[in-house]
């Protein structure tokens, strides 16, 4: 190979290479404005989903204590991280403040029929409320956690479940106060946290299973969301 | 020539690199927080019934002596809660407004919806500056008569020593002054007539003042019909009066154009064009004619009967009365609309997981003999295994949006209805339902609900509403008040009802049971018959069998309302004599 086709091959070589990059660079960018699509249930991977939700325009802005009480079958155990540890348990219901946008990690033990097994779920808080002054406590957003949600993550699914307000001009008349909370299934394939906003305002995220922290003892202070601020209502 | 593509490679990628930042930029730019807005964070000032009940409204035409005595009581109530400023009524001719200084807010049961305390609006006003707002305080009083208004806020006002709101004469419509912080050492007896539009030919009631610094308290004065004298308990024959400008439709239009509304009344925050909910999520609506504009909704057609009272446009969470008159017409009157906080949580639900599937692909043996010539062989085919992951677990497929019923049939049911002529029980509106005044606490409950589910909604601005309907009674408290009259020389009808629905609780949760009562007044001169109320119950109400009672005699009907829920309809029996009333009452669970 003569230095004539020495320099035509490196040429075409540095052509190909510029269009590839090129077209990555551009499908990057593509993909990024797609992923930006509000509530699509894709957020960006490596940001803050409850950011992105929440510094949407016109949405509440982080900074509010929202009220939320966690329900888990009787006589589990449920505790929040708080500086990278999981610190006090408390038996469900658990009446807490938690920041808006922030994601906590939570650790609940004691779960009925598997004595000694762990969870670790991750809550987020999308919404808040707006009850009347006065009636915050009394009126917190509701998680209910029931035994076959702990059971299908012990089993190694991953089960996510975003709570919503019912819209009232649609609601299902059926009786609130009885049982568990209403809940819609969502199939393969489908967004939740779509179907929560075709349903109503979805306030708050919750997820389970599919991580634990290391045996060792050491535990990543990833794994803690950074430890977010809350406050406990109610032990 | 390749160098050539090199360097034009070269550009596209540049190009490309440029275009990668743009959009990725502006992509990750969306991503953050909005900058945070520090009135965002504000709560809403709620003032408790003894402020409520210090809140006057001022008239323009008032003497310097009762402005100073109002401003006194503003003052108070400014200590109070932090420099809430009260509402201006002007265009009041004084002639209609008797001497006193226990200057209270008169307010029909119609117009109670419409108090709102709409968190920092005045600062919106101030921001948008669409509305002339005298901020800082330091405005030089003692303007001339006809000044000229300044586009910076700085209007010519009638201050009177501290606190007085802005007193206007011959009647503006638009851009009301504000007078924000006090300290003014006007003179307090110039009427001014500045580049405000005047609409002087017919004279306007509204009533709004805003306070720059902090809260507003905002008041709107809905007349729903005309008065005349007789109408009007406490001056016979008394003509004069707030005159309403027939052109003025229910939103106000001709006082706060568009713009300011939009503007300046929504509340403290609220939702961005594409995105975002109403917190309307978490209150229960009630009543009203959510279509004709008075119970909140924004189209104009609203529950229609004919003829032959067959019912049309009555949706879900309407209450509506209709009546025939003497001379043959059916007339439909809605109630008040009630908000109950009582939000509902559910969840949606998706389950997840990976598995691992052995997937064996087994060929079948092959035992073949090849012959050759030279010798033969036999080749056998192995076992292959490959591994599939799942694409996706398998799902479930359950029924989304399945109701389910909880009570009773689709079925109309004629139930006995038992007699209810004693409402001593509902004490929480006594004198709102046995005496028909409103007083401080019948405001305040009947309000509140409303008021919690407006604070953080948008469009409530002043509002005016003018209908040419018969008259209207005012009430008024320790002593002779306020009145507000509405001259009705245009107006004929002598037929008029009023349906009032107050509720036991303003806030729920499931299993709770409510106990909704409504009362109807005919206050026209002529008796009214066939009066029917209807009350189209929401999903999330469940009707109790056997709570319906009424004061006078009538029949009471349940039946499907075609979304799983059922409406109530109360049949009075007997025609309604004017002046005359009754109370229906009936209970609901909340689900």
């Amino acid at each position: 190979m003569n230095g004539k086709d020495k320099f035509m091959f490196r040429s075409i070589i540095f052509f190909l290479a510029n269009i590839f990059l090129a077209l990555f660079l551009v499908n990057s960018s593509y993909y990024i404005f797609a992923q930006m699509t509000p509530y699509t249930g894709q957020p960006i991977p490596g940001i803050n989903p409850a950011a992105q939700w929440a510094g949407f325009p016109g949405e509440p802005v982080a900074g509010n204590y929202q009220p939320v009480k966690i329900n888990a079958p009787e006589g589990t155990q449920i505790a929040f991280a708080v500086q990278n540890r999981f610190v006090e348990r408390v038996k469900s219901p658990y009446l807490v403040g938690l920041l808006l946008g922030a994601n906590y990690r939570l650790r609940i033990t004691d779960i009925k029929l598997h004595p000694g097994k762990e969870l670790f779920p991750s809550v987020t808080i999308l919404q808040r409320t707006y009850p009347p002054r006065g009636k915050e406590l009394e009126y917190p957003i509701q998680i209910d956690l029931t035994q076959e949600d702990l059971e299908l993550a012990l089993s190694g699914r991953f089960v996510t479940r975003v709570i919503y307000l019912e819209n009232p001009q649609n609601a299902l008349p059926i009786r609130g106060d009885l049982g568990q909370q209403p809940t819609t299934e969502a199939r393969a394939g489908e967004d939740p946290l779509q179907i929560a906003y075709n349903l109503g305002k979805p306030v708050a995220v919750i997820q389970l299973g599919g991580r634990a922290p290391a045996s060792s003892g050491y535990v990543e202070p990833f794994f803690f969301h950074g430890s977010p601020p809350l406050i406990q209502l109610k032990k | 020539m390749w160098f050539q593509i090199g360097r034009l490679s070269c550009a596209v990628l540049i190009f490309c690199a440029v275009l990668s930042v743009l959009f990725g930029g502006s992509c990750l730019q969306q991503s953050s927080l909005n900058p945070v807005d520090p009135f965002a964070l504000n709560p809403v000032l709620q003032l408790d019934n003894q402020q409520v009940e210090r809140l006057p409204v001022q008239n323009s035409n008032q003497n310097p002596s009762q402005v100073a005595a109002i401003s006194q009581v503003n003052n108070q109530v400014n200590n109070q809660v932090n420099n809430v400023v009260p509402v201006l009524a002007n265009n009041v001719n004084k002639n209609n407004i008797a001497n006193t200084t226990e200057n209270r807010s008169i307010l029909h049961a119609r117009e109670i919806r419409q108090v709102t305390f709409a968190g920092d609006m005045a600062r919106d006003n101030y921001r948008y500056n669409n509305y002339p707002v005298n901020s800082s305080g330091n405005s030089s009083g003692n303007p001339a008569a006809n000044p000229t208004v300044n586009s910076s806020g700085n209007f010519p006002v009638n201050y009177q020593n501290n606190n007085v709101p802005v007193n206007y004469q011959n009647g503006y419509q638009n851009n009301l002054p504000v007078n924000s912080s006090g300290n003014f050492s006007g003179n307090s007896s110039e009427n001014y007539s500045g580049n405000l539009r005047n609409n002087s030919s017919s004279e306007l009631s509204s009533t709004y003042l805003g306070n720059s610094n902090r809260d507003v308290l905002q008041v709107s004065l809905q007349t729903s019909r005309g008065a005349d004298a007789s109408g009007v308990s406490g001056v016979s024959g008394d003509n004069s009066g707030i005159k309403i400008d027939p052109a003025l439709n229910d939103v106000g239009a001709g006082v706060l154009n568009a713009g300011v509304l939009n503007n300046e009344f929504n509340g403290v925050w609220r939702p961005g064009a594409n995105f975002g909910f109403w917190p309307n999520a978490e209150y229960l609506a009630s009543g009203g004619d959510g279509n004709n504009g008075v119970g909140g909704g924004l189209g104009n057609s609203g529950v229609m009967v004919d003829r032959d009272w067959n019912v049309s446009n009555f949706e879900v969470g309407d209450t509506v009365a209709h009546y025939d008159t003497v001379d043959g017409r059916t007339e439909v009157e809605s109630s008040n609309r009630l908000n109950i906080y009582a939000p509902r949580f559910a969840a949606v639900r998706k389950v997840e997981g990976v598995v691992n599937t052995d997937h064996t692909t087994a060929l079948a043996e092959v035992n073949q003999q090849v012959r050759t010539g030279t010798g033969k062989t036999a080749e056998k085919a192995g076992r292959a295994t490959q591994e599939f992951v799942a694409g996706y677990t398998r799902g479930r497929d359950d029924l989304r949006g399945m109701r389910a019923r909880v009570t009773g049939a689709a079925l109309e049911t004629n139930q006995a209805i038992g007699g209810y002529s004693n409402f001593e029980g509902v004490s929480l509106y006594a004198d709102t339902l046995r005496l028909m005044k409103l007083g401080s606490a019948e405001i305040i409950h009947l309000a509140e609900g409303c008021e919690n589910a407006r604070e953080w909604q948008g469009a409530s601005g002043i509002k005016i509403k003018a209908s040419y309907r018969a008259p209207m009674s005012m009430s008024a408290e320790k002593g002779v008040g306020q009145l507000f009259k509405i001259d009705d020389s245009a107006i004929s009808d002598k037929s008029k009802l009023r349906l009032i629905k107050v509720a036991s609780k303003r806030t729920a949760k499931s299993g709770d049971i409510i106990e909704f009562t409504l009362r109807f007044d005919n206050l026209g001169t002529e008796p009214l018959g066939n009066i029917t109320i209807m009350d189209n119950l929401t999903t999330r109400l469940e009707f109790i069998q056997g709570s319906a009672m009424s004061s006078v005699p009538s029949g009471f009907v349940v039946e499907s309302n075609g979304v799983s829920s059922f409406t109530l309809r109360f049949e009075i029996t007997d025609p309604l004599e004017a002046g005359q009333f009754g109370v229906v009452q009936f209970r609901c669970r909340v689900l």
